[in-house]
């Protein structure tokens, strides 16, 4: 209720406070000095009272860097690490620090030996220039590696990455940075990709299939927001996988302070509370013991990782997704950018606020399962007093009217207990899903194994999961991507391939609960 | 042509719930909006039967349809609760003085009693001659916290066993996404609780937890209830408008995005390292208060001692500044319940 807290009065004076600063640096009264060295003119004003000369700024920014990934003390000594690539500013500025870092030769070296992975996303974002992204990648002297993001569709146990080989113009003469034979001086030029023998990616006819699949996917997500989740959780899942195949345990991600800010909000916004910590954590475990995919560039905002790029002269290309150039209505992580980066222009506290916000959460406790599409704990089984529950509840009262809903010999319990409570109700109005696909909805009705116990599960392997079974093993989120999806069918393997599991598991359990000894 | 109601009770559809997208006719969606209610209230368990529950009442749409659905329920599905209307006059001429007329007349259409506590009388000042003190920037700080204290002395000595207050689904969303901003960890934790209270004080309800802004409009709209609707005079509401802005361009991209909001902060999950303040009772008026003194008795003895902005800051440093001048006391009292005198409106 209050409108103008303390916490606004200093952000107001921080910002007049900068403004006088940067007055005063623009001045003809001679230059600035940089507030850390005091001997070179200042180039650069971060924030309030923050102003540094180039050098002073590029040690802070790379001390920042170096800490963030010292502090987790979760690296081995001289392990393999891939960095995600995706030729954009900050993972440009990430794969220039890790490689910097490892081509050290004083005792300073960051023992790791990095090599880039770079996403070809074309099949759904045709702008993508990845040529050029490819050829960014060869100027690092380290080993690239590619993956196409239709292959992320295919079985678990496919292949999904291959070895970029750049032709060089000259042959380097330096043995630091990457452990095998391909090296690349910065300038490299001409790379062409070809497929080493060491992975047998799926023939390229399979993969015409996987990439219609993936377009097929594509155009049935009906709204700009489910499409951006859609991208985001396959471009990871595809990331992991292909850290896996390699053999790297580490993987490195280029999200800054002011991108996990963002998904931080829109996470919220999108009803993913209860993974918000995993959403801005340094360490990202979802997929196990094998694989640790960290954020180093997690304390550094987009303006710092823009200047160091600025002035140390890294080579990006300017981003290009689904959402480039669009409105702010386009999504809520449109929307949610806008409104962060607004504030933040108003208010400089913002995204630090709101990233440290993340950071004082935590991992919501153990849950029965994880989440098919995110592998990130289920948040759907809500309580008689819920979100979802009242949600359900409202749905189930809208369409049944007083004539036919007797609530008193229901009680609260009803929409908790009898519909299970753990699926949202479709999205009504748009008629976007229910109507137009008959499916064997409910369970237990003697149709084609939705729960039925005739059903025996080689059936249930080839048969694609209805609507209704994906949502049961789906977060509250992916339950809302869903929501605003046209049809379920070219849904990507390793998630048909959880829900296939789990529901024989379920059947396997019904079949023996009566002798079961704890549940009973 | 308007379209038949969703429910197949065969009349015409006046509107289209914005929770849900089904058009429905004017008596379906009222018993729909009932229910839901009532389904709030029952799941969540918030009452007990014979409890003396009080509404606090503001005369402003929430308010006064959560006061009519009470008590519409309340016989309904014979809650056995005996209510009482519980005003707050802040002392805002040209506002509170009108909104309280509208309060009035509900207590004579429902026939529930009325009971109105004033700012002047339990702390000496209306809220005009604080802002003559402190001018606009901060009045809201000291109205806020005034406030909360002066519903729980009112229903203190009303002995009432819970306050129920009028927020809805979207003043939840907002509290959260600007608990997010804040970085408020322990409010951000606690603001999606339905129910509220600890030890020493009087628990508080939300029963429109999950109930729209817009369908608590269409329901004052539709049974034509007399409520009061004019923004407070002295709130300027400058960042919280962000929030609210934000909120309606969410809505406008997925209409569950406000019950999603809601669905996320019930699921967050605060680090056990991060230090929430611990709970006590203020030295001097014993309120609970997570400092020695509370808020409330800090901005008083600003205002008291002519240095309004004593109690404006880093609560570290205004316990300073407040034990530091604490000798000084002014010529008007402090917070003192003897003091008080409850008006039957």
């Amino acid at each position: 209720m209050c409108s103008i807290e303390e916490g606004d009065l200093a952000d107001l004076r921080a910002r007049e406070e900068a403004q006088h600063l940067k007055a005063q640096a623009l001045s003809d009264t001679g230059p600035t000095l940089c507030q850390k060295c005091r001997s070179a003119p200042a180039v650069l004003l971060l924030r309030v009272n923050d102003i540094y000369c180039r050098d002073c700024f590029v040690a802070a920014f790379t001390h920042k860097f170096r800490s963030t990934l010292g502090k987790s003390r979760l690296l081995r000594p001289d392990e393999p690490a891939l960095v995600a690539f995706s030729g954009g500013v900050a993972s440009s500025v990430l794969a220039r620090l890790v490689s910097d870092g490892a081509s050290q030769t004083d005792s300073k070296r960051l023992r790791l030996r990095p090599s880039l992975l770079m996403v070809d996303e074309s099949a759904v974002v045709p702008e993508q220039d990845v040529k050029e992204v490819e050829r960014l990648a060869g100027t690092y002297r380290v080993p690239v590696y590619r993956a196409k993001l239709e292959a992320v569709m295919g079985a678990s146990g496919a292949h999904v990455v291959e070895r970029v080989n750049c032709k060089l113009k000259e042959e380097s003469t330096g043995d630091d940075g990457g452990t095998e034979s391909l090296q690349a001086p910065p300038e490299a030029a001409s790379c062409d990709s070809v497929s080493s023998e060491a992975t047998v990616l799926p023939d390229e006819a399979r993969l015409a299939e996987l990439r219609a699949q993936l377009q097929q996917l594509w155009s049935a997500a009906g709204s700009g927001t489910a499409r951006e989740q859609l991208l985001e959780r396959l471009r990871s899942e595809l990331l992991a996988r292909a850290a896996l195949q390699l053999g790297i345990r580490l993987l490195l991600l280029a999200d800054t302070e002011t991108r996990l800010a963002v998904s931080l909000l829109s996470g919220l916004a999108g009803g993913r509370g209860a993974h918000a910590h995993q959403q801005t954590a340094l360490a990202d475990r979802r997929h196990g013991e094998r694989l640790l995919v960290l954020r180093p560039l997690r304390e550094l905002s987009s303006k710092q990782v823009a200047l160091f790029a600025h002035h140390c002269r890294v080579q990006y290309v300017p981003g290009v997704g689904p959402d480039t150039m669009a409105p702010a209505s386009a999504s809520i992580g449109r929307a949610t950018e806008e409104f962060v980066l607004g504030l933040q222009a108003s208010f400089p506290a913002t995204v630090s606020t709101v990233y440290r916000t993340g950071t004082k959460l935590s991992a919501v406790g153990a849950m029965t399962e994880d989440c098919a599409l995110c592998r990130l704990p289920l948040d759907t089984s809500g309580g008689a007093a819920s979100a979802l529950q009242a949600t359900r509840f409202s749905q189930m009262v809208s369409s049944s009217g007083p004539d036919r809903f007797q609530y008193d010999h229901h009680s609260a319990d009803t929409a908790a207990g009898d519909a299970r409570a753990t699926v949202l109700p479709p999205a009504a109005g748009n008629g976007s899903c229910g109507t137009d696909t008959p499916r064997c909805v409910e369970s237990g009705g003697g149709c084609c194994g939705g729960g039925g116990e005739g059903c025996g599960s080689a059936q249930t392997v080839s048969r694609k999961p209805s609507r209704e079974e994906l949502l049961e093993r789906l977060c509250y989120g992916c339950q809302l991507v869903m929501k605003d999806m046209k049809e379920v069918d070219n849904m990507p393997s390793f998630v048909t391939e959880e829900v296939a599991a789990r529901t024989r598991r379920e059947n396997m359990r019904k079949e023996i609960q009566d002798f079961l000894i704890e549940d009973s | 042509m308007a379209p038949k109601c969703k429910t197949g009770c065969g009349k015409n559809a006046i509107l289209k719930r914005p929770k849900t997208g089904d058009a429905l006719c004017r008596e379906c969606f009222f018993w729909a909006f009932e229910t839901e209610v009532h389904n709030t209230v029952t799941a969540a368990r918030l009452f007990r039967r014979g409890q003396y529950v009080a509404v606090a009442a503001s005369g402003g749409k929430d308010s006064t349809v959560l006061a009519h659905v009470m008590k519409e329920l309340n016989q309904r599905y014979d809650y056995g609760l005996r209510l009482v209307l519980l005003s707050i006059d802040e002392g805002i001429t040209g506002y509170r003085d009108d909104s309280l007329e509208t309060v009035k007349r509900n207590r004579d259409q429902y026939g529930i009693p009325l009971t109105v506590l004033s700012y002047e009388d339990l702390y000496g000042w209306t809220m005009d001659d604080i802002v003559k003190q402190v001018g606009l920037r901060n009045n809201c700080t000291f109205c806020g916290v005034f406030r909360r204290q002066a519903l729980d002395r009112g229903a203190a000595q009303l002995g009432v066993d819970q306050i129920v207050t009028g927020h809805n689904a979207d003043d939840i969303a907002e509290t959260v996404v600007m608990n997010v901003l804040r970085g408020d960890i322990a409010r951000l934790q606690r603001c999606t609780a339905i129910s509220t209270g600890t030890e020493g004080s009087i628990p508080r309800s939300k029963p429109f937890k999950y109930t729209y802004e817009k369908e608590i409009v269409m329901y004052a709209y539709f049974k034509k209830l007399d409520y009061f609707s004019t923004e407070c005079i002295y709130s300027p509401n400058a960042y919280r408008g962000y929030a609210r802005a934000y909120l309606k361009d969410l809505e406008a991209i997925r209409a569950t995005s406000i019950i999603d909001i809601i669905h996320s902060g019930e699921s967050l999950a605060v680090r056990d390292a991060a230090r929430l303040p611990t709970q006590g009772t203020c030295s001097r008026c014993q309120y609970i208060s997570s400092q020695p003194v509370c808020k409330a008795c800090v901005l008083l003895q600003g205002l008291n001692q002519g240095r309004p902005r004593l109690g404006i800051g880093k609560s570290s440093k205004v316990q300073e500044r407040a034990r530091e001048t604490e000798g000084e006391s002014g010529d008007r009292s402090e917070v003192d319940s003897a003091t008080v005198t409850v008006g039957a409106g």
